[in-house]
């Protein structure tokens, strides 16, 4: 009798919490009979589980996926990207920074963003999104311009964490249409700046062009703006100003790592650096091993640029 | 199609195995169809299931064990239906409706487990390119296969790399588990197993999940209820070992279990074992690991993390009482349990899990709260064994 009893009660104390959640299933199961199997996945998975599947008939069979997470938490909407798409042949990276660096041939091209959703996207854009701060200072000049060459305008990315981005802002006392063109691409981006507006750009070569690129850029406006220009590298957290430059002939520069060399014009120069002849095509920016003495035929721009122990380039101008 | 696959296939592989019930079939069946693809070539290992399943189908009549077994089974047999029964299956049939209906959302059975599946489905090998990394990223590579296997099996068989497919595989390696406890310990014992939240309801772990562990739990029911033959006992151990991780240190405990209860026998239980574990360390050493922790290794440490034994203790102890996971079930068995011998193996059981516990490099509380629960599913058999008033069990 007493086992009895005792069986009783332990036969309530396992159906009291189990009852209530199983009829919830079955209510559950219940409304989701009508549907069909693909249908009844994406009401329970939702929007992950619809994008993936998604993307999943959209792109080729044999095509490999990259997978790159936005967070750590990420890893596991990957794991389950990886099985509802099986057996596409997948590659999951941690960060954008360990895609940049795979080298290996079986590196896939295809990029597929893992967060709340799964999408294609490329690299540029993945990494666009992830800039959503400014590093440098806001701190403008006090004179105005209407016309400006900037040395250096980059969107590049180096072993992780090195990103290297130029920020720039801008302010006009009146309204001012400004157009900025990239060298030696040529590619031409306008804004318009309002009376009284600051306007800060975290990565002017992709904001502006849509595009990782390295070269210079020439600014003009219908009124004069204040601007400054950074050149950031935003893994260390670190920037050093880029100043408008003033073309001449002759450059004397002290100072290690790299020697630039920007041809600001339209037609060949002849650059004599440390007395060795380099031809310029029009419009370039090129880098060399550090000189002291450069000498050109035509008006250029030089300068040097070391990279420190803290991620930070430090420039020589001249 | 894929539940009368399920239905066929592993009971009639499981009873020309010479299993005493069809639920003994199905459960020796699922360790011998997934330890043959596990052992074998893809075609070697299919054309053994065949065979099996065709020789399980021919035979004449079920195997009828002899002497005192079959005094045994035949008193332990109900003529008809009756409560327990009715009240075990009640859950069944609801859990059967949400299987049938409700697709799998677990997380280590998708994550984890049917990934594998789908790799071995993919490739029919165990060793080819999704378990070397070149496919996708298997985060657990080297998790044992035999589940995975199965399901792997009835994906190719019914064509689709699907879950749906295999969520009667994994609902009746629980249901066969019942009616083994129910056969072998007691009704009652069955029925409430059968009602206990962590089995019936819990989405992760649970009988409605894809997670491996209802059938270690399974194994080492069959196994601590193993009287008749050591060979079928050590094939028990030997689907644990390619089961789960935890496989192997269980099948250890039991192998103890074995020599005290086989005597002179008990050398036969362990080969099956000792060719089990000998072909998953080979395997292992074959294919790249996965971020699982090296437990082998970690154990070496645990004389200089005996100052986590004590939490380790007292978060699992916290699991026992846990009422929406276990109702009442462990604080009968700590009130009720009477046998030595399944009250041995468990505790046993337990000491190695504290052990992985202690020496764990996860967060101790994090790695306890989300394993204990289903470590404890593992002892279920032994519980049910030493809680028992059947006849039959008094001399365990």
């Amino acid at each position: 009798m007493l086992r009895r009893i005792v069986l009783a009660i332990l036969l309530a104390s396992a159906v009291v919490p189990t009852l209530p959640r199983l009829l919830t299933e079955v209510r559950y199961a219940h409304e989701l009979r009508a549907l069909t199997p693909e249908q009844r996945r994406e009401r329970m998975m939702g929007a992950f589980y619809v994008s993936t599947r998604r993307l999943d008939r959209d792109l080729p069979g044999e095509e490999p996926l990259a997978l790159i997470i936005r967070q750590p938490s990420d890893l596991d909407s990957a794991i389950f990207f990886n099985y509802y798409v099986y057996p596409r042949r997948t590659r999951v990276y941690r960060t954008l920074g360990e895609y940049a660096m795979d080298r290996s041939p079986s590196r896939p091209r295809t990029i597929i963003a893992i967060g709340g959703d799964a999408r294609r996207t490329s690299y540029e854009e993945l990494r666009a999104e992830r800039i959503t701060d400014s590093v440098a200072l806001a701190a403008l000049p006090a004179e105005a311009r209407q016309s400006f060459l900037i040395p250096m305008a980059v969107s590049l990315d180096g072993p992780p964490p090195d990103t290297y981005t130029t920020e720039a802002t801008l302010f006009a006392d009146r309204e001012a249409r400004v157009t900025i063109t990239f060298y030696p691409s040529r590619a031409t981006s306008e804004l318009t700046l309002r009376a009284g507006e600051t306007r800060r750009i975290r990565d002017l070569v992709y904001e502006q062009f849509r595009r990782m690129d390295a070269g210079w850029a020439e600014v003009r406006a219908t009124a004069p703006i204040r601007a400054s220009f950074f050149f950031v590298n935003r893994g260390a957290g670190v920037f050093a100003p880029l100043p408008p430059f003033t073309p001449a002939r002759r450059f004397t520069l002290e100072g290690g790592g790299k020697l630039w060399l920007v041809n600001p014009s339209d037609r060949q120069v002849v650059a004599r650096v440390n007395g060795e002849a380099r031809p310029l095509a029009p419009r370039v920016l090129i880098s060399m091993p550090a000189a002291r003495s450069v000498e050109a035929d035509a008006p250029i721009y030089a300068f040097l640029s070391e990279r420190q122990p803290d991620g930070n380039t430090r420039f020589v101008w001249p | 199609m894929a539940l009368i696959l399920t239905a066929l296939l592993f009971p009639l592989a499981g009873r020309a195995l010479r299993a005493r019930t069809w639920a003994e079939a199905y459960l020796l069946g699922v360790g011998a169809v997934g330890t043959a693809l596990f052992l074998l070539p893809f075609e070697v290992a299919v054309a053994v299931i065949v065979l099996l399943a065709i020789a399980g189908a021919r035979a004449s009549r079920p195997y009828v064990p002899a002497g005192r077994d079959a005094r045994r089974l035949a008193g332990g047999t109900p003529a008809r239906p009756n409560a327990p029964l009715i009240v075990m299956l009640i859950p069944l049939l609801l859990m059967a409706y949400i299987a049938a209906i409700t697709p799998l959302s677990d997380f280590d059975g998708r994550a984890f487990w049917l990934l594998k599946a789908k790799g071995f489905a993919d490739e029919r090998q165990v060793d080819g390119p999704f378990f070397h990394g070149e496919k996708v990223y298997d985060p657990r590579n080297h998790y044992p296969l035999l589940m995975p296997l199965n399901a792997g099996l009835l994906m190719i068989a019914t064509g689709h790399a699907d879950d749906a497919e295999v969520r009667w595989l994994y609902l009746g390696v629980f249901v066969a588990m019942l009616f083994v406890i129910r056969r072998r310990a007691d009704p009652w014992l069955a029925a409430i197993v059968a009602w206990l939240p962590q089995f019936a309801a819990e989405t992760d772990g649970g009988a409605l999940s894809a997670y491996s562990d209802v059938a270690v739990a399974a194994f080492v029911a069959c196994a601590v209820f193993e009287e008749e033959s050591p060979l079928r006992f050590g094939a028990w151990l030997a689907f644990l070992v390619l089961t789960k991780n935890e496989g192997l240190p269980i099948a250890i405990v039991l192998l103890a279990l074995g020599a005290w209860r086989f005597r002179k026998r008990a050398s036969i239980s362990a080969v099956p074992a000792v060719i089990a574990t000998a072909a998953l360390i080979a395997w292992r050493h074959r294919i790249p690991p996965g971020d699982e922790e090296n437990l082998a290794a970690l154990l070496r440490t645990l004389p200089e993390h005996l100052d986590r034994l004590w939490p380790a203790i007292t978060i699992f102890a916290a699991h026992l009482v846990g009422f929406a996971k276990w109702g009442l079930f462990w604080i009968a068995v700590a009130l009720t349990a009477r046998r030595r011998m399944p009250i041995a193996v468990m505790l046993a059981i337990i000491a190695t899990y504290l052990a992985a516990y202690t020496v764990t490099t996860w967060i101790q509380r994090d790695l306890i709260n989300s394993s204990a629960d289903r470590l404890l599913m593992h002892l279920i058999g032994p519980a049910c064994l030493a809680m028992a008033c059947h006849p039959e069990q008094r001399r365990l």
